[in-house]
């Protein structure tokens, strides 16, 4: 009785989450998403049905902070949508840890890093291929300009 | 004599007795006797129900309270389990739609020659 009591309560606190999560995210079908959000998701409806719950409650949020971009960065991420769904996983964290990196440099320097990826992309095959060989490790922090020295 | 032998004695003279009752009063003694019997088989049952509701009771009672608390610490854990689910997807969110709209191109995050050739330009 009181190892069926046990396990009883392990099972409640181990499903409890599981639970408390689920309801809440739902798990909404294609066709029970609001017209805003299916506009919004469009380049996704194909993959949707299939997609994980938490994939689908991040592309929800993705979708409700939509209206407050900008009409140039609406359609930047509308164009990036299948892309980004279609990289794995690791891929994903990858590029978000390398967004974090970046995103603490400087204004200036972000403009300038533009033009940097646009001279990076011009640079010939055998250099990429050399430069990705030679990539620091996972984790490591962009290298940011460090400002010159307060002169007394 | 003693006690129980008096008690034979009277037992003994009633039996007697008895048997040259009339049939009639016989008749009423047995149902009046009958009567009686079944009015203890039912507070016997009664009596056992009852014992068993208080068995019951008291099991309950026992596990009432460990039972209550388990349940809340289930609650807490799957609260607590739910506020942190939904903070980091609150944050994922948050970074996805800066990093899908931003100026640089979802292939600029993933290259990691790019890092490398960033680090090359600036030492």
């Amino acid at each position: 009785m009181a190892a069926r009591f046990a396990g009883l309560i392990l099972a409640l606190a181990l499903l409890g989450p599981a639970y408390a999560v689920g309801p809440i995210l739902g798990t909404p079908k294609w066709a029970e998403l609001s017209a805003q959000e299916r506009q919004v998701l469009a380049p996704l409806a194909q993959e949707w049905d299939a997609m994980e719950d938490q994939r689908k409650g991040k592309w929800l949020g993705v979708a409700k902070r939509f209206p407050t971009m900008t009409p140039e960065e609406q359609e930047r991420v509308q164009n990036r949508m299948r892309e980004w769904a279609k990289l794995t996983p690791e891929q994903r964290a990858k590029a978000r840890e390398q967004y974090r990196a970046m995103r603490k440099s400087p204004p200036e320097e972000r403009e300038a890093l533009r033009q940097k990826w646009q001279e990076y992309e011009s640079l010939p095959a055998e250099e990429r291929d050399r430069l990705k060989e030679k990539s620091p490790p996972p984790g490591s922090r962009l290298p940011t300009r460090t400002p010159p020295p307060a002169t007394p | 004599m003693n006690e129980q032998q008096i008690a034979l004695r009277i037992k003994n003279e009633l039996d007697l007795a008895s048997r040259e009752l009339p049939t009639s009063v016989q008749t009423r003694l047995h149902a009046a006797r009958q009567l009686a019997l079944q009015k203890q088989v039912t507070q016997l049952g009664l009596l056992s129900a009852a014992g068993i509701g208080r068995v019951l009771d008291d099991h309950l009672r026992s596990w009432a309270t460990p039972l209550a608390s388990a349940v809340a610490l289930a609650l807490l854990v799957a609260i607590g389990s739910h506020m942190t689910a939904v903070q980091q997807i609150d944050e994922i969110e948050e970074l996805d739609s800066a990093l899908l709209s931003d100026d640089l191109p979802i292939d600029a995050y993933l290259d990691s020659g790019f890092v490398a050739w960033l680090r090359d330009s600036r030492g």
